[in-house]
């Protein structure tokens, strides 16, 4: 009955899927490269195979087709105002290229994090910056803080949520299109939304000062990642990606 | 993962009736008073309030003046710079002249016991507990509403502020005729102030009772109701005076009655 729209993308959904096996580095190489690849990319058939790719890989992921619509739809207004301005710059093929572009680019994200639990998710990141901190870089804080934003951020999303229902029961609606009510309805919630987040921040760092977390300290995982052939495979044709772009194009 | 908050709920609440909504967490206990409050829509079935269908968008403002919802944290529900600015929101909305909307918060805050002079101007984030849910109460009766419904009210709440605060629904009802439904995990305040339990389990209604029945309630081992010390010294004098013991005796005051009745007899035998 309720949904968080397009922080659905944020979470994880549990399942037994090819990607949901995958070692969450090799994920996010794949999504690196596919990114650096879509966005340098510059004909409408390259963007068109992107978006195919990243189709099949749904397909793969055995997600719900629902989680998809509500990803795109909430994105929708973005997609529409991009190729408004790329019709009237650059063209229809411009704004066809764009909105393939973002598709894709959307879903890849939605799919790296609808797959990967969070505590993958943070293991794999932080062996994936482990070599900067040879460069100083506080890498296991960077882990720490990318994980708690993802896994927060559903939470403040049902806040927000919670307080524009307590706006809707206590009046009627100037109407879907009267912006500036809308807008200043919007604005009047910054600040409790604001309070929410830094009481949160506040609770949560007593938690896990009180179960002696260190900031930048190495600590130990529950999860251990493997890389086997499957996610070797998925490395290669991960940096194959720009390889074959750059020969087509 | 998507799974049914609720199902298979049937039943209806008359004018001016006081209705606690019981039950184990998780129960859907939030989800059945978002329902009635026209937060959420059922997937399937109807919920009318006041015969308004709540399934259609187009009676949204209908609904929202009839009902009114006070959240369990109040925290979700303030969100304006000032108490005045936040309790006046919907009236606002209404259209009502500033004249009215002052008048009518002033007596908004005074039928929830707070001194409309001191609070007015304060920030509603720098209040205690309490008085933010009396500020997010006040915000709601301000409306006017036929129907309150106020989910787990309570909670937080100390002792004394939890009396003064169910005896204000109490007046509400009494005074206003209003409709009170109580979402609330206390039994002891349900059995004091409802005229109705409604307990849930598992998203489906199991019992639908009076307070003097409770008893049916609390003998069902699937039911996590746990007996107030009220319940189990009234299950030791029904052992004392087998069919003596009236099954309205589980308010305070009635047993005390009773007890006092029965020391008074004692003291008055030769």
């Amino acid at each position: 009955m309720s949904s968080f729209g397009a922080l659905s993308t944020l979470q994880y959904v549990p399942g037994d899927s090819f990607l949901h096996r995958v070692d969450p580095r090799s994920k996010y190489g794949f999504v690196a490269s596919y990114s650096i690849s879509l966005v340098s990319s510059h004909s409408l058939t390259a963007s068109l195979i992107y978006t195919l790719v990243a189709l099949f890989l749904f397909l793969l992921s055995k997600l719900s087709l629902i989680l998809l619509w509500e990803n795109l739809r909430a994105f929708f207004v973005v997609i529409l105002i991009l190729n408004y301005f790329q019709v009237a710059l650059n063209g229809i093929e411009a704004a066809a290229q764009i909105t393939l572009k973002l598709i894709s680019f959307i879903l890849m994200v939605m799919l790296l994090l609808s797959t990967t639990p969070p505590e993958k998710q943070m293991e794999g990141l932080r062996k994936l910056l482990s070599p900067l901190r040879r460069l100083g870089v506080k890498t296991e804080s960077c882990a720490v803080m990318f994980t708690i934003a993802v896994i927060y951020l559903p939470l403040l999303m049902e806040d927000l949520m919670r307080m524009m229902q307590a706006q809707r029961i206590r009046g009627p609606r100037y109407g879907r299109w009267n912006l500036a009510w809308r807008g200043r309805d919007m604005i009047s919630l910054l600040t409790p939304l604001l309070l929410t987040i830094f009481r949160r921040a506040e609770r949560l760092s007593d938690a896990m000062e009180s179960r002696c977390f260190l900031p930048g300290s190495e600590r130990t995982v529950f999860y251990q990642l493997k890389l086997d052939r499957r996610d070797i495979i998925v490395l290669i044709l991960a940096l194959l990606i720009p390889f074959i772009q750059f020969n087509f194009e | 993962m998507e799974r049914k908050a609720v199902g298979g709920i049937t039943f209806s609440i008359p004018d001016g009736q006081f209705a606690a909504i019981m039950g184990p967490s998780g129960s859907g206990k939030t989800t059945l008073g978002q329902l009635g409050a026209g937060l959420f829509m059922p997937e399937t079935g109807h919920v009318y309030v006041d015969n308004t269908p709540t399934n259609s968008r187009k009676f949204r403002s209908e609904i929202s003046n009839k009902v009114a919802y006070v959240f369990q944290f109040p925290e979700h529900q303030l969100f304006e710079e000032t108490v005045f600015r936040d309790i006046r929101y919907g009236l606002r909305r209404k259209k009502y002249s500033e004249l009215d909307i002052t008048e009518k918060v002033k007596d908004a805050m005074e039928c929830v016991g707070l001194s409309f002079e001191a609070y007015k101007d304060r920030s509603p984030f720098q209040l205690s507990g309490g008085e933010q849910r009396r500020v997010a109460l006040a915000g709601a009766i301000v409306l006017e509403p036929k129907i309150l419904i106020l989910d787990e009210p309570t909670s937080g709440l100390d002792p004394l502020t939890r009396g003064k605060f169910l005896a204000l629904l109490s007046t509400l009802q009494r005074t206003k005729h209003m409709t009170i439904v109580c979402i609330t995990h206390h039994l002891q305040d349900a059995l004091e102030y409802a005229d109705r339990l409604v307990i849930l389990n598992n998203g489906r209604l199991v019992y639908d009772l009076k307070p003097a029945e409770i008893r049916y309630a609390l003998e069902d081992p699937a039911i996590a109701l746990v007996p107030t010390p009220l319940l189990r010294f009234r299950k030791e004098l029904e052992f004392f005076f087998p069919g003596k013991i009236d099954s309205e005796l589980i308010q305070e005051n009635k047993l005390l009655a009773f007890i006092t009745d029965r020391l008074m007899r004692i003291g008055d035998e030769p």
